[in-house]
């Protein structure tokens, strides 16, 4: 079913999520939400979602769709900010670009570029996203993003045009990129509009692949070993990405980061609101139970869904407490995710000791990685395996 | 009309203050058409400040109330090294201030240094005012040394505003040196720009590339060495000299050390084009009951200067290396070198350049004028937006966060271009911890500096190491450095903006604006006095001319000799007001003098 959102005008929120902030850039009242997948590269489902989301959050609305006329909306002339509305959507789809697109793709480069030209991309492309090209003027939430993207091609460069760097980076990408991974999506930025005999033609892999935090340079994918038996149900991220179309469900991580989100977009009275729809939201793929057991206990384990279930259907008496549970349980992921970035991290470091030789380096890494995940089976052997290296 | 800024290198020796003027930037030269000002100030005994050439000139008779080098004391803390070297060895007085910052007494009143170098940035402003009349610019870039912290780089901010300057941006004098190199050529380059001044020493390597992108690969350098540091080592030659040839140390005479240092100066630049100066100082010091007066007079060669400063030489050359090593360059990668700075005219330095870097420095750009020129390229850059030229810094100094045990932990290693922002996950460090105190530390070559701190609060008591604290550090384009720290187990946040310290609080440096705008009366009051002094100084040279002949003609009547007696009193009064800066008295004794003139006119044209 295709519908057709339209921007509601007090249409300033931050915390979105880049992909979210894309689709919203792209919806323009006229677009289907089918069109706008194509557009943005990202799965129809997602955008459903995230829709549903920004509609909550009142920065877009299906209703008058066909009582108004499409308007291309001008928010350039309410918000107070000095760009170009093609300056924000520029800015706006290179954004998305950071998390759905890799090093090489970001500048623009092919695998197999030398020092030479990644040194040229970066000079033609970086300096445009430097905040002095915008000195002293009201930017709003564009300078935090202009900033965002101009570290993160700094980075692309800096790591691009180190040797070393570049081939620790290239080790680390195909673990965390099987098959059409590596492949740019391109669509997710310069398609030209979708044509309507075509709208459903490439639901872009990479909306439902981890990004890699913005802050760091994506790190090796090693799935996060299962940590406990009440964590094996968990399916570990690339077997998510491996049986498209993507899960009901977004792996946990998104959801509680999008939500996260919506949480702080709000303020006050707004906020307690936005939450309790979210909760209500969230209960309601809790509540219909046993269609997807795996993808649901990447949200909340069973414990946790439960309590949202019957938070849900007490709605109406105790939907505070249900928010507030809600909440928990949602940076009890957060936490988890923060570990798994460690977890992940001291893997990469052992993995790049060995490869260099300096087995006891090694060791030590794969050690503090099993600390955050006693009893790792992988680990263990691991270890087994560069204690023997070290020992000779 | 389009909004213009001026750009001022605010040097330890010297300043300049330079535009850019319809695309060409240019150095504004002061009123005595000099492009550089010494970055000098003085107290007068009648409380006048005076700055640049005038306060120079008047160095040796008025030793203990000038101050020069005043930028080897900004930002820095009263106990600091540098600071406790230079209070041996300059002639005025440091003494502690309020906050522990260094305060400079001048005829009993106490002074902040950025206050100090608030005059030498307001007398920039004037030469500006002056060439360019009826545009009174308040927008400023400012530069620094590349390798100047935090503190430092925010007291000279300070500095500015004090001035009424609006600073849009602190930029390194090295990297400046680099804009004013490569502005409107089409370069494709990796440049080193060497920059050893009066007082510091920079090193930066930058890449230049596709129409007008400077990119910093690399800074590195000393804030403790430059020129300053030659002509101590000369002085401590005379000094030493002296001391063995009449058992007597010239530091103990304030005026015989201001004299040595103006010598040594004065014979150190010589050296640069000649084999041997000589240093000539009669009367330098009395001794013995019967003040017998001794002189100093030696013959210093090039080869011996080279000899007492070679060690600097080097200090400079391995810093050049250590910095192209980190930077993983070559010294044959580099295809240019920028020499920047007065010091760099001293044949070892030039030598000792070529030999590093394998190749004859760049002749083209002028060694005194190019920081100013390149602060003027970057603040038009900043301001006219249809200008393609960018600059990509770095940050000189690596940031982090003192964890347990005294560790430092790099969140932003050096040379990161900015803006950047980094996180890294820690963890508790005890058990049942539940408040976590972040200490943001700059890690710097003498000792780590703490830049700011706060506290996290309500960590669930946990075993230690099992609560997770995301830090996330940033620097923005102005170099603002903002700290959070998160909590990922709540969402718990607390946050920072790292407001380095010059020290001196928000109302003191409003007061001392107030001081300043005062003081630009008195200035029009000078301007009064210049002009004042100028007409008397015509009539002493009228009135004296004319004297001989006068007193021949009146000398034989009583009355004559009487109106001749006056005559010499009111031009004795007129010059000692010249000399005491008074234009009171100034005014009141030149209409005297006026008076004596027109009489002595009418003496001389009585036929007799």
């Amino acid at each position: 079913m295709a519908r057709v959102p339209r921007r509601l005008p007090q249409s300033t929120a931050s915390s979105l999520t880049p992909q979210e902030e894309h689709l919203l850039a792209s919806v323009d009242g006229s677009l289907t939400s089918d069109e706008l997948a194509f557009i943005t590269g990202q799965t129809p489902e997602r955008v459903d979602e995230s829709l549903e989301c920004l509609a909550l959050l009142g920065l877009v609305s299906f209703k008058a769709a066909d009582s108004l006329p499409p308007e291309p909306p001008k928010p350039e002339s309410v918000d107070g900010i000095d760009l170009a509305p093609e300056k924000r959507k520029w800015i706006d789809d290179m954004f998305a670009r950071l998390e759905s697109t890799d090093f090489y793709g970001l500048l623009d480069l092919a695998r197999d570029c030398s020092k030479t030209d990644v040194k040229k991309a970066y000079y033609k492309l970086g300096p445009k996203f430097h905040p002095d090209r915008h000195y002293r003027k009201q930017l709003g939430p564009y300078k935090q993003k202009i900033e965002q993207i101009f570290t993160t091609l700094t980075k692309a460069h800096d790591t691009l045009r180190d040797a070393n760097r570049r081939a620790a980076y290239d080790r680390s990408m195909p673990a965390l990129k099987p098959g059409s991974r590596i492949k740019r999506s391109d669509a997710t930025s310069q398609h030209p509009p979708a044509r309507p005999s075509q709208p459903r033609a490439q639901p872009g892999p990479s909306p439902s692949v981890p990004p890699p935090r913005r802050s760091q340079p994506p790190k090796g994918g090693r799935p996060s070993r299962p940590r406990s038996a009440e964590r094996d149900s968990r399916p570990s991220q690339p077997e998510a990405l491996a049986t498209p179309p993507a899960p009901p469900l977004a792996p946990a991580w998104q959801r509680v980061k999008r939500e996260r989100g919506a949480v702080q977009a709000r303020s006050g009275r707004d906020r307690a609101a936005a939450r309790d729809a979210m909760a209500r939201k969230l209960g309601q793929p809790a509540a219909s139970p046993a269609t997807t057991p795996a993808a649901r206990s990447k949200v909340v384990d069973a414990r946790t869904s439960k309590r949202t279930v019957s938070g849900s259907f007490d709605a109406t008496s105790g939907v505070q407490q249900s928010a507030a549970e809600m909440i928990r349980a949602r940076f009890d992921k957060v936490g988890d995710v923060a570990r798994e970035k460690r977890y992940n991290r001291y893997l990469d470091e052992a993995r790049a000791a060995q490869l260099t030789g300096d087995f006891a380096t090694a060791v030590t890494a794969y050690e503090q990685a099993l600390l955050l995940n006693p009893g790792d089976s992988f680990i263990l052997t691991k270890i087994a395996e560069a204690k023997a290296l070290r020992d000779g | 009309m389009e909004e213009r800024v001026i750009g001022i290198d605010l040097g330890t020796t010297n300043s300049c203050v330079a535009i850019v003027d319809n695309g060409v930037p240019e150095v504004i030269p002061n009123r005595g058409g000099y492009k550089t000002t010494p970055s000098m100030v003085a107290i007068t005994e009648a409380g006048k400040r005076l700055v640049g050439h005038i306060a120079k000139r008047q160095a040796i008779t008025n030793a203990e109330n000038t101050v020069y080098t005043a930028k080897r004391l900004i930002g820095r803390k009263y106990e600091s090294g540098p600071v406790n070297n230079a209070r041996q060895s300059v002639s005025y007085e440091i003494v502690e201030g309020p906050h522990g910052d260094v305060r400079i007494k001048l005829r009993e009143e106490l002074y902040s240094v950025p206050e100090i170098s608030a005059m030498i940035l307001q007398e920039m402003k004037l030469i500006a005012d002056e060439h360019l009349p009826g545009e009174s610019i308040d927008k400023a870039v400012i530069t620094v040394p590349a390798y100047f912290n935090d503190s430092q780089r925010q007291a000279t901010k300070d500095a500015g505003q004090i001035a009424g300057l609006d600073v849009i941006r602190i930029i390194n004098e090295p990297t400046a040196a680099a804009l004013a190199y490569g502005y409107g050529k089409d370069l494709d380059k990796l440049v080193a720009v060497f920059d050893l001044g009066g007082g510091t020493f920079d090193i930066s390597i930058l890449e230049i590339g596709d129409g007008g992108v400077f990119k910093v690969v690399a800074t590195a350098g000393d804030t403790f060495l430059g020129g300053e540091d030659f002509d101590a080592r000369v002085i401590d030659w005379l000094v030493s000299g002296f001391t063995e040839e009449h058992d007597v140390d010239l530091r103990e005479d304030r005026m015989a050390l201001q004299r040595l240092k103006d010598a040594a100066e004065k014979a150190k630049c010589e050296l640069s084009t000649v084999g041997e100066a000589d240093l000539n100082l009669p009367f330098i010091i009395s001794v013995g009951r019967s003040n017998e007066a001794l002189h100093l007079q030696r013959t210093l060669t090039r080869d011996a200067l080279e000899e007492l400063t070679r060690d600097l030489v080097e200090r400079c050359v391995d810093i050049c290396r250590g910095t192209l090593a980190d930077a993983q360059l070559e010294a044959s990668d580099v295809d240019e070198v920028v020499l920047v700075g007065g010091m760099t005219r001293m044949p070892l330095v030039q030598g000792s350049v070529a030999e590093f870097f394998g190749r004859d420095p760049c002749k083209g750009v002028h060694p005194d004028e190019v920081v100013g020129i390149g602060a003027a390229i970057q603040g038009m850059a900043l301001l006219d937006e249809t200008e393609d030229l960018i600059l990509l810094d770095v940050t000189p100094h690596a940031l982090g966060v003192m964890t347990f045990g005294k560790q430092f932990e790099e969140l932003i290693p050096q040379n990161t271009t900015v803006p950047t922002s980094h996180t890294k996950i820690f963890t508790t460090s005890r058990d049942n911890q539940t408040a976590v105190k972040i200490l943001v530390m700059q890690r710097e070559a003498e000792e780590d500096q703490l830049l700011g701190e706060f506290i996290l609060t309500g960590l669930r008591s946990a075993a230690k190491g099992q609560v997770e604290i995301e830090v996330a550090f940033s620097i923005d384009s102005d170099g603002i450095v903002s700290v959070s720290a998160k909590d990922l187990e709540t969402g718990q946040e607390q946050s920072i903006q790292v407001t380095a310290s010059s020290g001196l609080t928000p109302e003191e440096i409003e007061q001392m604006m107030e001081d300043a705008q005062d003081y630009l009366v008195d200035r029009k009051q000078s301007d009064e006095f210049e002009a004042a002094r100028q007409h008397a100084e015509k009539l002493v040279a009228d009135v004296e001319k004319l004297f001989p002949e006068v007193e021949k003609i009146v000398a034989s009547s009583d009355f004559g000799r009487e109106a001749i007696g006056k005559a010499r009193g009111v031009l004795g009064k007129t010059q000692s007001a010249i000399e005491d800066q008074d234009l009171t008295a100034l005014k009141e004794h030149s209409e005297a003098l006026s008076r004596t003139l027109r009489m002595f006119k009418g003496v001389v044209s009585r036929p007799h």
